[in-house]
Protein backbone atom coordinates (compact mmCIF):
# COMPACT_ATOMS: atom_id res chain seq x y z
CA UNK A 1 0.00 0.00 0.00
CA UNK A 2 2.94 2.23 0.36
CA UNK A 3 3.12 2.46 -3.30
CA UNK A 4 0.34 4.48 -3.72
CA UNK A 5 0.27 7.73 -6.13
CA UNK A 6 -1.50 9.47 -3.07
CA UNK A 7 0.07 11.99 -0.55
CA UNK A 8 -1.22 13.15 2.82
CA UNK A 9 -0.43 16.30 2.62
CA UNK A 10 -3.36 18.80 2.67
CA UNK A 11 -4.73 19.98 -0.47
CA UNK A 12 -6.40 23.24 0.44
CA UNK A 13 -2.53 24.62 1.98
CA UNK A 14 -3.46 28.10 3.01
CA UNK A 15 -0.55 27.54 5.71
CA UNK A 16 2.43 27.54 3.36
CA UNK A 17 2.98 30.93 2.69
CA UNK A 18 4.43 33.08 5.06
CA UNK A 19 2.21 36.50 5.57
CA UNK A 20 4.69 38.55 8.27
CA UNK A 21 8.13 37.43 8.20
CA UNK A 22 9.28 36.61 11.97
CA UNK A 23 11.51 40.01 12.05
CA UNK A 24 8.15 42.02 11.02
CA UNK A 25 6.44 40.61 13.84
CA UNK A 26 9.09 40.86 16.61
CA UNK A 27 9.91 44.53 15.78
CA UNK A 28 5.87 45.22 15.42
CA UNK A 29 4.82 43.73 18.96
CA UNK A 30 7.99 45.42 20.50
CA UNK A 31 6.85 48.69 18.99
CA UNK A 32 3.86 47.73 20.21
CA UNK A 33 4.66 48.26 24.07
CA UNK A 34 7.37 51.19 23.75
CA UNK A 35 4.60 52.98 21.54
CA UNK A 36 2.35 52.66 24.55
CA UNK A 37 4.75 53.22 27.36
CA UNK A 38 5.94 56.49 25.16
CA UNK A 39 2.15 57.87 24.72
CA UNK A 40 1.22 57.21 28.73
CA UNK A 41 4.49 58.62 30.11
CA UNK A 42 4.44 61.23 27.16
CA UNK A 43 1.01 62.20 29.09
CA UNK A 44 2.12 62.62 32.62
CA UNK A 45 4.89 65.08 30.75
CA UNK A 46 2.23 67.17 28.93
CA UNK A 47 0.02 67.15 32.47
CA UNK A 48 3.13 69.21 33.76
CA UNK A 49 2.76 72.29 31.20
CA UNK A 50 -0.48 71.87 29.23
CA UNK A 51 -0.20 73.00 26.02
CA UNK A 52 -3.65 73.12 25.90
CA UNK A 53 -6.75 73.86 27.90
CA UNK A 54 -6.76 69.94 29.43
CA UNK A 55 -5.24 67.48 31.22
CA UNK A 56 -4.86 63.90 30.60
CA UNK A 57 -6.52 61.76 33.14
CA UNK A 58 -4.22 59.87 35.90
CA UNK A 59 -5.94 56.66 34.76
CA UNK A 60 -4.33 56.84 32.00
CA UNK A 61 -0.84 58.52 32.37
CA UNK A 62 1.94 56.58 33.21
CA UNK A 63 4.97 58.04 35.95
CA UNK A 64 2.79 59.74 38.46
CA UNK A 65 4.56 62.95 38.21
CA UNK A 66 6.62 64.98 35.91
CA UNK A 67 10.01 63.44 37.35
CA UNK A 68 8.22 59.45 37.21
CA UNK A 69 7.23 60.16 33.88
CA UNK A 70 10.39 61.29 32.50
CA UNK A 71 12.26 58.64 33.69
CA UNK A 72 9.73 56.07 31.81
CA UNK A 73 9.64 58.81 28.90
CA UNK A 74 13.74 58.60 28.51
CA UNK A 75 14.07 54.73 29.02
CA UNK A 76 11.11 53.55 26.66
CA UNK A 77 12.81 55.73 24.31
CA UNK A 78 15.68 53.68 23.82
CA UNK A 79 13.30 50.64 22.83
CA UNK A 80 11.23 52.92 20.14
CA UNK A 81 14.50 54.49 18.98
CA UNK A 82 16.73 50.96 18.40
CA UNK A 83 13.65 49.03 17.47
CA UNK A 84 12.38 51.69 15.18
CA UNK A 85 15.81 52.11 13.57
CA UNK A 86 16.27 47.93 13.14
CA UNK A 87 12.38 48.14 11.65
CA UNK A 88 13.77 50.70 8.97
CA UNK A 89 17.01 49.54 7.97
CA UNK A 90 15.44 46.10 7.64
CA UNK A 91 12.52 47.57 5.72
CA UNK A 92 15.03 49.39 3.48
CA UNK A 93 17.28 46.42 3.00
CA UNK A 94 15.19 43.45 2.54
CA UNK A 95 13.24 45.93 -0.06
CA UNK A 96 10.14 45.09 2.16
CA UNK A 97 9.44 49.08 2.32
CA UNK A 98 9.30 48.96 -1.45
CA UNK A 99 7.62 45.50 -2.05
CA UNK A 100 4.78 46.19 0.32
CA UNK A 101 4.21 50.70 0.32
CA UNK A 102 4.27 51.34 -3.26
CA UNK A 103 2.87 52.78 -5.11
CA UNK A 104 0.69 54.61 -3.49
CA UNK A 105 -1.97 56.73 -6.00
CA UNK A 106 -4.94 59.21 -5.25
CA UNK A 107 -7.39 57.07 -7.47
CA UNK A 108 -6.41 53.81 -5.48
CA UNK A 109 -6.60 55.18 -2.16
CA UNK A 110 -10.54 57.03 -3.28
CA UNK A 111 -11.31 53.65 -4.61
CA UNK A 112 -9.76 51.43 -1.83
CA UNK A 113 -11.87 54.06 0.82
CA UNK A 114 -14.73 54.33 -0.70
CA UNK A 115 -14.84 49.82 -0.75
CA UNK A 116 -13.70 49.79 2.81
CA UNK A 117 -17.07 52.58 3.94
CA UNK A 118 -18.92 50.12 1.89
CA UNK A 119 -17.67 47.21 2.86
CA UNK A 120 -16.32 45.57 -0.29
CA UNK A 121 -12.89 45.78 0.52
CA UNK A 122 -11.10 42.11 -0.06
CA UNK A 123 -8.66 40.91 2.59
CA UNK A 124 -8.24 37.57 0.69
CA UNK A 125 -4.44 38.04 0.17
CA UNK A 126 -2.82 39.33 3.20
CA UNK A 127 0.26 39.58 1.96
CA UNK A 128 -0.67 42.77 -0.47
CA UNK A 129 -1.58 45.43 1.39
CA UNK A 130 -5.02 48.06 -0.11
CA UNK A 131 -4.33 51.55 -0.97
CA UNK A 132 -5.47 52.97 1.90
CA UNK A 133 -2.91 50.43 4.09
CA UNK A 134 -0.23 51.46 1.84
CA UNK A 135 -1.19 55.06 2.64
CA UNK A 136 -1.43 54.56 6.70
CA UNK A 137 1.04 52.83 6.92
CA UNK A 138 3.52 54.79 5.02
CA UNK A 139 2.65 57.90 6.68
CA UNK A 140 2.73 56.16 10.82
CA UNK A 141 6.59 55.92 9.23
CA UNK A 142 7.00 59.45 8.68
CA UNK A 143 5.31 60.51 11.88
CA UNK A 144 7.13 58.06 14.09
CA UNK A 145 10.25 59.55 12.45
CA UNK A 146 9.28 63.39 12.87
CA UNK A 147 8.00 62.48 16.50
CA UNK A 148 11.48 60.91 17.45
CA UNK A 149 13.01 64.02 15.87
CA UNK A 150 10.78 66.69 17.30
CA UNK A 151 11.11 64.73 20.85
CA UNK A 152 15.01 65.38 20.67
CA UNK A 153 14.40 68.71 19.94
CA UNK A 154 12.71 69.48 22.64
CA UNK A 155 14.62 67.20 24.80
CA UNK A 156 18.09 68.72 23.67
CA UNK A 157 17.26 72.53 22.76
CA UNK A 158 21.00 73.99 23.08
CA UNK A 159 23.12 70.93 22.09
CA UNK A 160 20.70 70.04 19.33
CA UNK A 161 19.78 73.94 18.64
CA UNK A 162 20.12 73.33 14.81
CA UNK A 163 17.21 70.36 14.72
CA UNK A 164 15.11 72.56 17.09
CA UNK A 165 15.27 75.54 14.70
CA UNK A 166 14.36 73.14 11.82
CA UNK A 167 10.75 72.74 14.04
CA UNK A 168 10.65 76.06 13.94
CA UNK A 169 12.06 76.67 17.67
CA UNK A 170 11.14 75.29 21.24
CA UNK A 171 7.50 76.22 21.59
CA UNK A 172 6.55 75.12 17.68
CA UNK A 173 8.86 71.90 18.59
CA UNK A 174 6.16 70.76 21.18
CA UNK A 175 3.38 71.41 19.21
CA UNK A 176 4.89 69.36 16.45
CA UNK A 177 5.25 66.52 18.90
CA UNK A 178 1.92 66.85 20.41
CA UNK A 179 0.24 66.40 16.96
CA UNK A 180 2.61 63.53 15.80
CA UNK A 181 1.40 61.93 19.10
CA UNK A 182 -2.46 62.45 18.01
CA UNK A 183 -1.87 61.45 14.55
CA UNK A 184 -0.13 57.83 15.92
CA UNK A 185 -3.35 57.79 19.11
CA UNK A 186 -5.73 58.26 16.08
CA UNK A 187 -4.16 56.00 13.68
CA UNK A 188 -4.03 53.06 16.31
CA UNK A 189 -7.87 53.12 17.19
CA UNK A 190 -8.32 52.34 13.59
CA UNK A 191 -5.18 49.58 13.50
CA UNK A 192 -6.76 48.11 15.98
CA UNK A 193 -10.04 48.04 15.00
CA UNK A 194 -9.62 46.68 11.71
CA UNK A 195 -7.06 44.05 13.09
CA UNK A 196 -10.47 43.16 15.27
CA UNK A 197 -12.58 43.02 12.00
CA UNK A 198 -10.15 40.59 10.43
CA UNK A 199 -8.59 38.77 13.32
CA UNK A 200 -7.01 36.32 10.44
CA UNK A 201 -4.83 39.30 9.89
CA UNK A 202 -3.74 39.40 13.57
CA UNK A 203 -3.06 36.13 13.56
CA UNK A 204 -0.80 36.33 10.86
CA UNK A 205 1.18 39.37 12.43
CA UNK A 206 1.55 36.88 16.08
CA UNK A 207 2.03 33.40 14.12
CA UNK A 208 3.12 34.70 10.51
CA UNK A 209 0.37 32.73 8.60
CA UNK B 1 -26.02 0.13 11.12
CA UNK B 2 -27.90 0.77 8.37
CA UNK B 3 -27.05 4.24 7.83
CA UNK B 4 -23.32 3.44 8.77
CA UNK B 5 -23.58 0.82 5.63
CA UNK B 6 -25.24 3.65 3.50
CA UNK B 7 -22.53 5.57 3.53
CA UNK B 8 -20.35 2.92 2.18
CA UNK B 9 -20.01 3.84 -1.51
CA UNK B 10 -19.57 0.16 -3.95
CA UNK B 11 -16.48 0.66 -5.73
CA UNK B 12 -14.60 2.94 -3.65
CA UNK B 13 -12.14 2.03 -1.06
CA UNK B 14 -12.70 3.39 2.20
CA UNK B 15 -9.50 3.56 3.07
CA UNK B 16 -8.34 6.05 0.72
CA UNK B 17 -11.66 7.92 0.42
CA UNK B 18 -10.87 8.87 4.27
CA UNK B 19 -7.38 9.46 3.46
CA UNK B 20 -8.75 12.00 0.77
CA UNK B 21 -11.67 13.85 2.89
CA UNK B 22 -8.45 14.26 6.14
CA UNK B 23 -6.82 16.35 3.13
CA UNK B 24 -9.79 18.88 2.39
CA UNK B 25 -9.91 18.96 6.84
CA UNK B 26 -9.71 23.03 7.55
CA UNK B 27 -6.07 23.92 8.92
CA UNK B 28 -6.21 22.72 12.77
CA UNK B 29 -3.22 25.48 13.31
CA UNK B 30 -6.79 28.26 13.43
CA UNK B 31 -7.69 26.55 15.83
CA UNK B 32 -4.85 25.86 18.37
CA UNK B 33 -4.88 29.87 17.75
CA UNK B 34 -8.22 30.37 19.00
CA UNK B 35 -7.75 28.00 22.05
CA UNK B 36 -4.31 29.49 22.97
CA UNK B 37 -5.76 32.85 22.35
CA UNK B 38 -8.46 32.40 25.07
CA UNK B 39 -5.94 31.25 27.19
CA UNK B 40 -3.33 34.31 26.92
CA UNK B 41 -6.62 36.22 27.47
CA UNK B 42 -7.36 34.44 30.89
CA UNK B 43 -3.38 35.43 31.91
CA UNK B 44 -4.50 39.31 31.86
CA UNK B 45 -6.24 38.82 34.87
CA UNK B 46 -2.99 37.81 36.57
CA UNK B 47 -2.57 41.71 36.10
CA UNK B 48 -5.26 41.99 39.18
CA UNK B 49 -2.97 39.97 40.98
CA UNK B 50 -0.35 42.09 43.55
CA UNK B 51 3.23 41.97 42.10
CA UNK B 52 4.62 44.01 44.99
CA UNK B 53 7.27 41.43 45.60
CA UNK B 54 8.62 40.89 42.03
CA UNK B 55 9.99 43.16 39.32
CA UNK B 56 10.10 46.55 40.46
CA UNK B 57 10.43 48.81 37.56
CA UNK B 58 12.25 51.71 39.77
CA UNK B 59 15.45 49.79 39.60
CA UNK B 60 15.85 49.52 36.11
CA UNK B 61 14.20 52.84 35.24
CA UNK B 62 17.52 54.14 37.72
CA UNK B 63 19.84 52.10 35.79
CA UNK B 64 18.72 53.20 32.45
CA UNK B 65 18.47 57.08 33.94
CA UNK B 66 22.11 56.96 34.66
CA UNK B 67 22.87 55.57 31.35
CA UNK B 68 21.67 58.86 29.89
CA UNK B 69 23.53 60.76 32.01
CA UNK B 70 26.73 59.26 30.36
CA UNK B 71 24.53 60.02 27.12
CA UNK B 72 24.00 63.55 28.14
CA UNK B 73 27.59 64.17 29.28
CA UNK B 74 28.91 62.49 25.53
CA UNK B 75 26.75 64.71 23.41
CA UNK B 76 27.26 68.07 25.79
CA UNK B 77 29.39 70.20 24.04
CA UNK B 78 30.70 73.03 26.32
CA UNK B 79 30.54 75.72 23.38
CA UNK B 80 27.31 75.04 21.81
CA UNK B 81 25.67 78.38 23.65
CA UNK B 82 21.61 78.93 23.78
CA UNK B 83 20.02 80.79 21.26
CA UNK B 84 19.53 84.06 21.58
CA UNK B 85 16.11 85.89 20.15
CA UNK B 86 15.27 89.19 19.42
CA UNK B 87 13.18 91.14 22.39
CA UNK B 88 10.14 90.80 19.69
CA UNK B 89 10.09 87.44 19.87
CA UNK B 90 9.19 87.67 23.63
CA UNK B 91 5.82 85.51 23.87
CA UNK B 92 2.89 87.82 25.13
CA UNK B 93 1.48 87.44 27.71
CA UNK B 94 4.22 85.87 29.33
CA UNK B 95 4.18 82.24 29.97
CA UNK B 96 6.26 82.53 33.63
CA UNK B 97 7.18 79.33 34.82
CA UNK B 98 5.55 77.59 37.07
CA UNK B 99 2.52 80.61 37.18
CA UNK B 100 -0.01 79.34 35.08
CA UNK B 101 -2.44 82.23 35.52
CA UNK B 102 -0.83 85.75 34.45
CA UNK B 103 -2.21 87.35 37.73
CA UNK B 104 -0.70 85.26 39.81
CA UNK B 105 2.46 86.21 38.58
CA UNK B 106 4.42 89.12 41.41
CA UNK B 107 4.94 92.41 39.97
CA UNK B 108 8.49 93.49 40.07
CA UNK B 109 10.96 96.23 38.99
CA UNK B 110 13.96 94.46 37.44
CA UNK B 111 16.14 97.29 38.40
CA UNK B 112 15.61 97.26 41.67
CA UNK B 113 14.70 93.30 42.33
Amino acid sequence: MSSLAVSDQPTASNSVKVIQPAWVRTVHWINAVATILMIMSGWQIYNASPLFDFRFSPNVTLGGWLGGALLWHFAAMWLLMVNGLVYLILGFATGRFRKKLLPITPAGVIADTKAALTGKLSHDDLTRYNYVQKLLYAGIIVVGVLIVLSGLSIWKPVQLQYLTALFGGYDVARYVHFICMAAICAFLVVHVALALLVPKSLRAMIIGR
Amino acid sequence: MGRLRSLLIPGVDKKLLVRDAAKLMPDLARRRFITGGASLGALTLLTGCDVSDSFSAEGMLKQISKFNDGVQAAIFNPNALAPTFPESAITKPFPFNAYYELDDAPDINGKDW
